[in-house]
């Protein structure tokens, strides 16, 4: 298993299952942490009181980014993380089944890297997620650390 | 004593008659009267003389004279007739001679006194001046003011009269000229519907027509003579109007329209009009304003009411646009909704079949396997639904663009693209060179693409099939066409044909949503063009759509 850690942010319990059978059908396999909620990926960026921000090490390779999201939107949670020099240059795949063209573009504005619409048919969602492993952990040059540079 | 015959045209002898008799002998009959006696002599010689002079100024006078001279003897016949008379007239003095007025020169059918006066002097008031009316020789008519005196002594019962005339024709033509004129000018004014006053420099009013005092509801003893600005409880006293009236007088200016809102003592509340203009009188006497005054009450409170129903129609144009963003808000975080959450669970029963028959299919049979497969394939038509009903919502929403569309090249790329789809099909495109219109490129290839779509459908069963795009005139505009020589439908069915997921065929026959055709008649409608179709089972099928046309842009 590779060290390459992917953070989906996603709340709907089938989707994420669905997310994690898709990924184990893949010949990579990457660890997977799961946010449910906008704030909980807010919070295992920033941290909490408790917990503070993560080091660079453990900094996901990917995001995969839901944009309705309960308590904090997914879109909000793009922006703060474009907004911190540490996880600006993170790359950040919009995940959603909005097709609406206001949030495609928005998305974008925001800096997210990629965006795809999960399709209904499974076959085509395992696809897609092989897809997403095989581009974003194995051929794309990530940005080295978290970027200290300003 | 009448011994001396009087000179034919001695004027002086006529007027003085018998008695005059010394006055008119001749120096021959005087020396024999006087003899020799030469004091008396010397002295009657003298007298003579300035006898003479005398008659001869007057003669002089009689004949030089522009005015008419006239004189009768006691029974009204002509004894002189001067130059002027002669002019007037037409007739010489020879034919006059001896005549009465009246057999001579009086108009037929004229009754004045004046003739009389001439006839029977002797009842008449010889000094006042009187009007006779003369018909001259050539047969016009002549107005002639007389003055008569008598001038035989006063014992006489009856006169010879001398009158003195002049032809008043013409100034009595002017006179009744601008008495013709007044009584036109006031008979316009008096039925004018307009209220009009005429006001002289002291803002006195002059003249007021009907249509003043009905307006007003006031009497012309309350009204004439009076001062404007008193009128009605001083309901005119309005300062700029003041103002207005004293410059028209003092600079000859005018004004129009000046709006007066009043509350007037028998009227109410009103709005006037104003219209005012000096008027100066011809003899270049006193100035004089004429003041129109029109009431628009009723058109300002109509011109008031349909501002009013202007406002209101605008508020509610306000809310009704207000209510429909709301809606299309509403409408839009619906689909957006429909969009995210109904593809979640589809997702699962889609991922969690796929996941079952993958990896648990050694512990199902086969046609547990199937009703799997009918799941999976269930849950994504429903998910190609969702996806078609959002599309054709859209299709509604979406800002489009006027712009010159390239149809024909837009063909030719959905073309292209269904025969990539399915390259072992034979199928010909024929697509009519240079169609254009003014429309949504993005839109106009949706419906291109579900048109086309559909004729590539429905000619699938056959071995080769022919699709033509074209244009032709339809009602005397150009209007566009798809036509393929597939299945074609039942012209029975055609109400049903571009509502949304409506179908004539089954999904084993013909797979589909039933959302093409509602596309492309939204796309078409949209653009205010028309769409309409016409079929025949077995032979095929043609859509013909109109579109505004570039030079119409």
């Amino acid at each position: 298993m590779s060290d390459k850690i992917i953070l989906l942010v996603e709340d709907n319990e089938d989707d994420e299952e669905l997310a994690v059978l898709a990924f184990e059908r893949s010949r990579i396999a990457n660890a997977m942490v799961v946010a449910r909620d906008g704030q909980e990926a807010l919070d295992y960026f920033f941290g909490t009181e408790a917990n503070g921000f993560k080091d660079a090490k453990a900094l996901p390779q990917l995001v995969l980014l839901d944009l309705k999201l309960p308590k904090v939107g997914g879109l909000d949670v793009l922006r703060r993380l474009r907004a911190d020099p540490r996880t600006r240059r993170l790359p950040v795949v919009i995940l959603t089944s909005s097709k609406e063209e206001e949030d495609l573009l928005h998305g974008y504005d925001l800096g997210a890297n990629s965006y795809i619409r999960k399709p209904v048919d499974f076959t085509r969602f395992a696809d897609v997620m092989q897809h997403l492993q095989m581009y974003w952990l194995i051929l794309n040059e990530a940005p080295t650390s978290g970027g200290d540079r300003p | 004593m009448n011994s001396v015959e009087p000179r034919h045209d001695g004027i002086a002898e006529r007027l003085k008659g018998a008695e005059a008799a010394p006055a008119t002998l001749s120096r021959r009959e005087a020396d024999l009267l006087v003899g020799d006696n030469e004091p008396l002599n010397d002295r009657f010689k003298s007298l003579v003389e300035e006898n003479e002079r005398q008659s001869r100024l007057l003669e002089a006078i009689f004949q030089t004279a522009p005015t008419l001279i006239l004189l009768t003897d006691p029974d009204g016949r002509i004894t002189g007739f001067n130059v002027a008379c002669e002019e007037l007239t037409g007739y010489s003095r020879d034919e006059v001679m001896g005549k009465t007025i009246p057999e001579l020169l009086q108009a037929p059918g004229w009754k004045g006194t004046g003739a009389a006066q001439f006839a029977d002097p002797v009842n008449s008031t010889l000094t006042a001046p009187h009007v006779t009316h003369w018909l001259t020789k050539a047969g016009t008519k002549r107005l002639i003011e007389w003055r008569c005196s008598a001038v035989d002594s006063p014992k006489e019962q009856s006169h010879s009269i001398l009158g003195i005339g002049l032809d008043i024709t013409v100034r009595k033509q002017a006179q009744d000229a601008v008495a013709e004129a007044q009584r036109f000018a006031e008979s316009i004014i008096a039925t004018v519907h307009e209220p009009l006053l005429v006001l002289d420099e002291s803002m006195l009013v002059k003249a007021a027509n009907r249509a003043f005092y009905q307006t007003f509801q006031v009497n012309p003893e309350d009204t004439m003579g009076r001062p404007f600005f008193e009128l009605g409880n001083q309901q005119w006293e309005i300062p700029a109007l003041r103002q207005l009236l004293v410059t028209i007088l003092s600079q000859d200016t005018s004004f129009n329209n000046f709006e007066v809102t009043h509350d007037f003592t028998s009227l109410g509340r009103r709005v006037m009009v104003l219209n005012a203009r000096r008027v100066l009188r011809e003899d270049g006497g006193t100035a004089m304003i004429l003041l129109a005054i029109r009431d628009l009450t009723e058109k300002v409170q109509a011109r008031e009411t349909l501002n009013q129903l202007n406002r209101e129609l605008e508020a509610r144009v306000h809310e009704r646009t207000a209510e429909l963003e709301t809606a299309n808000k509403e409408l839009e975080s619906f689909c957006y909704s429909v969009s995210h959450d109904l593809r979640a669970p589809l997702r699962a029963l889609d991922g969690f079949s796929d996941e079952l028959l993958r990896c648990y299919a050694d512990q199902l049979d086969d046609r547990g396997q199937h009703y799997l497969r009918r799941v999976r394939s269930g849950t994504q038509r429903m998910g190609q639904l969702i996806d078609d009903m959002l599309l054709l919502s859209r299709l509604n929403r979406v800002a489009m663009k006027r712009e010159p569309v390239d149809l024909t090249a837009l063909a030719e790329g959905v073309a292209a693209e269904l025969r990539g789809r399915e390259p072992d099909r034979t199928v010909a495109f024929v697509i009519e060179a240079g169609l254009s219109a003014v429309g949504d490129a993005g839109l106009l290839g949706v419906a291109l693409e579900n048109l086309l779509g559909n004729a590539w459908k429905f000619t699938s069963k056959k071995p080769s099939a022919t699709i033509t795009v074209g244009r032709e005139e339809h009602e005397g505009a150009p209007a566009f066409f798809v036509r393929d020589d597939g299945a074609g439908f039942d012209m029975a069915h055609l109400s049903k044909l571009f509502g949304a997921f409506q179908r004539l065929h089954t999904q084993r026959e013909f797979p589909g949503n039933g959302v093409g055709l509602a596309t492309v008649q939204r796309v078409i409608h949209r653009h205010g063009g028309q769409v309409w179709a016409e079929g025949v089972p077995g032979q095929g099928a043609t859509f013909h759509f109109t579109l505004p046309q570039e030079e119409s842009s």
